[in-house]
């Protein structure tokens, strides 16, 4: 009996250091990830904090945005072009609602770039100075552009333009500048800053950036146009300060890039088919790993040769004498009964922010609203571009005239490119009725977009636009 | 030291043997019932230990000793019996069952029970009940089958998930599927095996690589007492499968085979060729005045002289045929047994090009060289090849591109490419829409466009061949009576080759890519090591503890490896092959960057214990605990503690009613308890992570999640209380329980701000509490039992009610959305949120709802703007006007089964019916089908408004206007069903004829499945979740959903 006892003891010891010589095996199972790296070791070296600053623009890529739906939103809401049936009724203004999935997608691409570039200025602080000094201005001025340029169009997009109220004090957007440490916390229900304010971070940004950031990146193949420079931050000042009214600081700007190396190309089409040509100054690029799929690149959505769901409105080809321009014949296409743009033909079609042309008429603009009669050079810097394309060159009666004139040349050249409805509303009018679209008036509730329902729910603090 | 306790036996054995022997006595026990033989059954000396066994033909032989006066018969389930030794050396016996004792064994987690000890709810399924019906996975045939088991399917495509919800939605945003473990190895939590299109495209679940037909039995183990040591994983109920072991003392083979028909049990009934063009004709001359061109119009694309027709629900639908037969064998002896297994099942879909070839095999063997010692291996292999489709979410998919085609063009057009109606040119790749007119005033009138969809499924491939291997091997010792060490390890490997060809001849990637070949390579492999020991002892008769204890670890690793090609040589080429291709994107220099791939791991450590304390069989107490790690949580919590304590009375052995003619057994229970939900939850979830965010051809990263170091496990605490009664010999069993489930500490992609800028405006976090509360009833009865004729009755009835009750306070408890439903404070998980509508005018015909002031807003189709009643200009409908449709959510709140079986001498037919209700559905697919694009509409649309003072509900008509058919209460429907899920009729050979044709057995059956369904549902099918099987919130979302099945199979079935 003892022995057995005693062997009952042993097989019960020896089960139990089967079990306890297990152990704890929870360093073999517990792996650090294989796909990420830490926000400590993103920003461990300059090295690699070169790579988040490029990660910076891969955000600028977000497909709801700055991939190109942004452009694609301002053009279905202009008068360019037909209703397509893949963005729903954003082109009929009046059934859109606070619940719009197009309208909560592009607020949030926009803040989602926004908040790369915050959190990224945020990391390069915390490495501190692991990141050499001349480094840290350059990519917080890049920072600095990629943030002013998304507020511009997200400004502009969901508020009523600048000077819809005296001195701009109507609703703008929150204004998101600091990467917060609690996404939960009160402090993230920033209310909206008004249009002014939006502007003048822009403004002041911009003129920071402008100073800090490089003439190029000496890779004139992909980042003098496809990285933040100097020429960009001026072309967005140009922008913003015509969109204010501020002729002279447009012109101002303007000439800062007149004369120098940017020049029209003698086709209008080259800049739609070679992406760095001089007459680019700032596109986001794209490339067979960035956008090879269906629904987000510029070219699915225009080309008739891709999904084909935007079709060119009439009232558009209008504009054009069809047997001369160039704008017509090598960028427009008659086909099944519709017509189409050729400028995006495919799916890596890079995105067009700021193009020579653009400069060269927002100068004019400028010269023509500031002075009191048709100002000469104005009409020669709009005939510059309507005979690149062999156009008619134009003449004017009168100052308003001319401006006409010119605002009708910003359609026809920028077109498709995301200014359709700033163009209108910018300048106090509302955007034409155009195919089945009826017209909206100025100041129609329904021109900016609606603040998403999901966001108005949580940030109390947010006041949604009027009519939604 | 093994060797000494071996010697020990023998000496033993020895002792025992060294009783002079007298003689010896034979005989054969069989079931006094049936009279078959009854292998297995003790024969002992009565008041000794000395005795055997019978054989597997029911005989025995057993050596007397002098002086024994009479020998005892017992086995498990059976009245025992002592019958004295006369003279004669045969004793033959026939054993009656035991209709007052639980004697059924049932698996629980890490080891058996008997019934009468389970404390927990759990509830039993048989293996022959799932393998009955024609479904690919196992989860789908538990429809009905259980009380507290409610199984949705998404629709009848092959291999499609399946929602399965044990006591209510346990979860709001991670998985609410329960934890399923086979043979007690826990599976890979993959739902499907399929990346591509987000996992939208073609789709598969993995437990469709599980035989039906090698399951013996599967346990739902429902509250905590049952399912705690499954600790983490155990809140949304566990599915423990067991598959088949061989039986000593047998050998059988048995084959059998199915031949099955199936179809859409129902079709969407869309308009024939004249009503289209009425239709769509009106929808332009509404919208563009009576000038308007007529825009549908006959063609003859196809050229054969006559006006092209297409009933394009006859082309997209077909009759599936499939071929399944299944061999197995299985026997054993003393000291081994084994079932081995193979399949090949051939399964065509009700869909056109939808097909499932699958071969498995299995072997499970279980050695037992020495008495203490016992050892086995059980492994299975899978293989299948599925032949996918897209069905609802892309435009080329079956159910969106078969649904808007026009009826007056052909699929086939002699002249078009391959021979099929394409268009080429410009928007090349479509449906050709012949001589009907697309565009008016340069606006286009189809809206989205359509495509062939027989041709997009007989020029591409959609296509998975998922590989799946499960198995364990165990060794299981027993150095002392009552003490059971088990060492087992056991994996889940599941591969997958997911392979998909774009032609350039349809639009889309594989005309934009010039031919386009994506490759993914999916990898999971999933292994757990088990140790754990187990003790069960009697002290004095009536005391009786049962201990166990042990140590697990599981890890799981997945790589995926992705490769497309394009650009190629020639349309004959159609896979990746060496120099066929260029990748470069048509029109530019730009090569396609197609290598891509992902890689992550995951580790859960556990450490795991139960004691149990019985009295006499009538009072039980348990104690339960469960400790888990998962590396995918946060640093500050990676720990979680599960504890349960459960309880049970047996009242029927108390003196009052031990001998109650009436009651059998009764058995009181309860348990509370504390198990967690981390499924769906990624391998680094609590962590900031950043990642590759390359900008064309520059290298960077760019942040993809912000985490949470306090990430943890869902906390859900569960309370039940029940009773198991059997009355009337048995012949009626009752089974009810009451549940209450408080889930706290939810796992939400708790949104945050979109201005926040955090990757996908959601951060995973605990926050959050919601409540599950119901009762469950089982009802088992024989109605009828006689020699010739018996009829059985198994009814199930659960009831639920969930309510939301905290969310994220810092976000003002704002609602999460999705769909038309929304998880919101103070209401059912999933209450719709919608305008109420109001109707259709009859003066006008414009479409009215109901602003939240409750004044109604019509849709001025020609002013394109909402109006007041009186026509003036009104405020838009906006997000604020959509109202709480309170208490109605697409998640049923009951729900059941029912099966009757009847049996007549040598047939049995079988009718067995699911049901479920209180539930709402919303029917996109009707809202859809309405649209004033120019496509085919729903028949439905024949009642549209055409006159003045015409009340209908359908609105005017008028092209290319959404809002009129907007998201409304109009689509809202009741859900309530009841289904004939499946009757069957078997005739097995009688047992001598049988005989003669050297057979044990000959079944032939024929089986009608999903042959009704009574609903007042409008759409094709009340059982449908566009949203599959994974969605809390939007659970009854119809948006062209498939239809289910109707299948009639016949079944033979052999055994030797």
């Amino acid at each position: 009996m003892k022995i057995f006892n005693r062997h009952k003891t042993i097989n019960i010891a020896l089960a139990l250091v089967m079990i306890l010589t297990m152990g704890s095996c929870k360093k073999a199972i517990f792996e650090e990830p294989f796909e990420n790296l830490s926000p400590e070791q993103a920003f461990n070296s300059p090295e690699r904090v070169e790579k988040a600053a490029i990660g910076m623009y891969d955000q600028l890529q977000n497909l709801d945005f700055f991939g190109g739906r942004i452009l694609i939103y301002v053009d279905q809401r202009g008068a360019d072009v037909n209703p397509a049936t893949f963005f729903g009724d954003i082109a009929l203004f009046t059934p859109v609602t606070a619940s719009n999935t197009y309208a909560a997608g592009a607020y949030q691409g926009a803040y989602r770039t926004i908040g790369e570039v915050n959190l990224f200025l945020k990391n390069m602080e915390k490495a501190g100075s692991i990141v050499p000094a001349n480094k840290v201005i350059q990519y917080t001025a890049e920072a600095k552009f990629i943030r002013s340029l998304c507020y511009f169009y997200l400004v502009n997009l969901y508020a009523q333009p600048y000077k819809f109220t005296a001195g701009a004090t109507h609703l703008g957007v929150p204004l998101i500048l600091t990467s917060a440490d609690d996404s939960f916390s009160e402090s993230t229900m920033i209310p909206r800053s008004t249009v002014a304010e939006v502007y003048n971070q822009i403004e002041t940004d911009l003129k920071s950036a402008e100073v800090n950031l490089p003439v190029d990146y000496g890779d004139p193949a992909l980042q003098n146009i496809a990285r933040s420079t100097k020429s960009a931050a001026r072309a967005l000042l140009a922008r913003l300060y015509l969109y204010k009214g501020d002729y002279p600081n447009a012109l101002a700007y303007s000439n800062t890039l007149i004369g120098t190396k940017y020049k029209l190309n003698a086709d209008p089409a080259t800049t739609f088919r070679i992406y760095n040509t001089a007459e680019s100054i700032f596109s986001v690029a794209m490339n067979g790993g960035d956008n090879p799929n269906t629904n987000n690149a510029l070219g699915q959505h225009y080309s008739p040769s891709k999904r084909g769901d935007i079709t060119v409105a009439t009232n558009y080809v209008g504009l054009m004498d069809q047997t001369k321009d160039l704008r017509f014949k090598n960028l427009i296409l008659f086909q099944n009964g519709s017509y189409w743009t050729t400028k995006f033909t495919n799916i890596v079609d890079w995105v067009p922010v700021f193009r020579y042309s653009e400069v060269l008429l927002t100068k004019a603009e400028a010269l023509a609203n500031i002075a009191t009669g048709v100002d000469p050079t104005a009409l020669a810097l709009v005939n510059e571009v309507r005979l690149r394309s062999l156009a008619t060159p134009i003449v004017a009666t009168d100052k308003a005239d001319l401006i006409a004139k010119i605002l009708v040349e910003r359609r026809i050249e920028l077109a498709f490119e995301g200014h359709g409805e700033f163009d209108f509303v910018r300048t106090g009018r509302g955007i034409p009725a155009h195919g089945t679209v009826k017209d909206q008036a100025y100041g129609s509730d329904y021109i900016p977009f609606p603040i998403p329902f999901r966001e108005t729910q949580i940030n109390k603090n947010l006041v949604q636009n009027k009519g939604y | 030291m093994k060797k000494l306790l071996q010697s020990l036996f023998i000496l033993m054995f020895i002792a025992g043997s060294a009783i002079a022997q007298d003689r010896t006595i034979t005989g054969t026990v069989t079931d006094q019932e049936d009279g078959k033989p009854l292998p297995g059954v003790t024969v002992r000396i009565k008041g000794t230990k000395v005795g055997t066994q019978t054989s597997g033909n029911g005989k025995y032989s057993l050596a007397l000793p002098a002086g024994t006066t009479s020998i005892e018969f017992a086995y498990l389930g059976y009245l025992s019996q002592s019958r004295p030794v006369g003279a004669g050396d045969v004793i033959n016996v026939a054993l009656a069952s035991d209709s007052k004792a639980l004697t059924e064994v049932v698996v629980v987690g890490y080891g058996t029970k008997k019934l009468n000890e389970v404390n927990g709810a759990q509830a039993t399924i048989k293996g022959s009940d799932i393998a009955d019906q024609p479904v690919e996975s196992f989860d789908k045939a538990l429809s009905g089958k259980a009380a507290g088991v409610q199984i949705s399917s998404a629709g009848g495509t092959l291999g499609d998930g399946v929602s399965i919800r044990v006591r209510g939605v346990n979860s709001i945003s991670t998985s609410s599927l329960p934890l399923i473990v086979i043979d007690g190895i826990p599976t890979s939590t993959i739902e499907n095996v399929s990346v591509f299109n987000g996992g939208n495209g073609t789709r598969f679940d993995p437990l469709a690589l599980i035989n039906p037909n090698d399951i013996e039995s599967i346990e739902v183990l429902k509250d905590a007492g049952a399912a705690v040591l499954y600790g983490s994983r155990a809140a949304n109920g566990v599915i423990l499968v067991t598959t088949k072991k061989g039986k000593q003392g047998t050998s059988k083979i048995t084959v059998s085979s199915k031949l099955s028909f199936s179809n859409a049990a129902s079709k969407p009934d869309v308009l024939g060729a004249e009503d289209f063009m009425t239709i769509n004709n009106e929808k332009v001359k509404n919208k563009f005045g009576a000038t308007a061109p007529v825009v549908a119009v006959e063609s003859d694309i196809d050229g054969d002289g006559v006006p092209d027709r297409t009933n394009w629900m006859n082309e997209i639908f077909q009759t599936g045929t499939s071929y399944d037969n299944n061999l197995s064998l299985s026997g054993g002896s003393e000291k081994a047994t084994y079932y081995a297994s193979a399949r090949y099942i051939d399964q065509k879909g009700i869909l056109y090009g939808n097909r499932l070839k699958t071969g498995s095999a299995r072997l499970n063997l279980d050695v037992k060289p020495k008495t203490w010692l016992r050892s086995g291996i059980e492994l299975s292999f899978t293989k299948t090849k599925n032949y996918g489709l897209l069905t609802d979410n892309y435009l080329a998919g079956t159910a969106i591109a078969g649904y808007n085609a026009f009826p007056t063009v052909p699929v086939f057009n002699p002249n078009g490419p391959k021979g099929y109606n394409l268009t080429t040119g410009a928007l090349a790749g479509y449906l050709g829409l012949g001589n009907n007119i697309t565009v008016v005033n340069g606006t286009s009138l189809i809206g989205n466009r359509i495509y062939n969809p027989i041709a997009t499924i007989d020029l591409q491939r959609n296509q998975n061949t998922p590989q799946h291997i499960v198995g364990n091997v165990y060794m299981e010792a027993s150095p002392i009576p009552g003490l059971k060490v088990t060492s087992k390890f056991g994996i889940d490997y599941l591969s997958n080759f997911e392979d998909q060809y774009s032609t350039p001849l349809i639009a889309g990637l594989g005309q934009s890519f010039a031919g386009l070949v994506q490759d993914n390579f999916l990898n999971n492999n999933l292994w757990v090591w088990q140790n754990f020991a187990s003790y069960d002892k009697t002290f004095a008769e009536k005391h009786r503890i049962s201990l166990i204890a042990g140590a697990e670890y599981q890890y799981t690793k997945r790589t995926e490896l992705y490769a497309s090609a394009n650009n190629f040589a020639d349309p004959f080429f159609q896979s990746i092959i060496d120099g066929t291709f260029t990748s470069i994107i048509p029109g530019t220099e730009n090569v396609n960057l197609s290598t891509g791939g992902r890689m992550l791991s995951n580790g859960l450590e556990s450490y795991f214990g139960r004691a149990g304390y019985t009295f006499d069989d009538k009072y039980f107490i348990e104690g339960a605990f469960r400790a888990d790690a998962y590396s995918g949580f946060g640093i500050n919590n990676q720990w979680g503690k599960f504890p349960s304590i459960s309880a049970g009375w047996v009242a029927s052995q108390e003196s009052f009613l031990k001998d109650n003619k009436v009651i059998d057994y009764l058995k009181f229970r309860g348990s509370y308890g504390l198990v967690g939900n981390s499924r769906g939850v990624g391998s680094y979830a609590a962590r900031t992570l950043y990642s590759g965010g390359s900008y064309t051809s520059l290298n960077g990263f760019s942040s993809s999640q912000i985490g949470n170091p306090n990430l943890k496990w869902e906390a859900s605490k569960k309370f039940n209380v029940g009773f198991d009664m059997n009355f009337l010999d048995k012949r009626i069993g009752l089974v009810v329980d009451y549940f209450n489930t408080n889930v706290s500490d939810l796992i939400l992609a708790a949104p945050v701000l979109y201005s926040t800028g955090v990757p996908g405006s959601t951060i995973t976090t605990n926050i959050g509490s919601m409540r599950n509360r119901g009762i469950e009833l089982t009802l088992n009865t024989v109605n009828i039992k006689n020699d010739d004729f018996s009829w059985s009755t198994s009814f199930n009835y659960t009831h639920v009610k969930n309510k939301v009750l905290t969310l994220v306070s810092t976000n003002n408890n704002a609602d999460i959305l999705a769909n038309a439903a929304v998880a919101s404070v103070g209401r059912a998980l999933g209450t719709y949120k919608l305008y109420n509508s109001a109707g259709v005018d009859p003066k006008t015909g414009y479409a009215m709802w109901y602003a939240a002031d409750g004044t109604t807003r019509t849709w001025d189709q020609v002013a394109l703007r909402y109006v007041n009643a009186d026509g003036s200009p009104a405020a838009a409908l906006t997000a604020t006007d959509q109202q709480y449709q309170e208490g109605k959510t697409g998640t049923p709140t009951f729900y059941g089964g029912m099966d009757n079986t009847f049996r007549y001498k040598d047939f049995d037919f079988n009718f067995s019916i699911v049901y479920q209700g209180g539930n709402y559905l919303y029917n996109a697919t009707l809202s859809g089908l309405l649209t004033n694009s120019f496509q085919n509409n729903e028949s439905r649309i024949m009642d549209r408004w055409t006159t003045p003072g015409q009340n209908t509900d359908i609105p005017r008509l008028s092209s290319n206007d959404n809002v009129s058919n907007q998201a409304s209460t109009r689509f809202l429907e009741k859900g309530d069903f009841l289904r004939m899920r499946a009757i069957s009729l078997g005739y097995n050979l009688k047992p001598v004829w049988a005989e003669k044709a050297g057979l044990s057995n000959l079944r032939l059956s024929a089986q009608l499945y999903n042959a009704f369904v009574i609903t007042g549902y409008s759409g094709i099918d009340p059982e449908v979740n566009s949203n599959r099987n994974n969605s809390n919130i939007a659970t009854g979302y119809d948006n062209r959903a498939i239809p289910q099945p109707r299948t009639f199979t016949l079944g033979l079935n052999a055994s030797f």
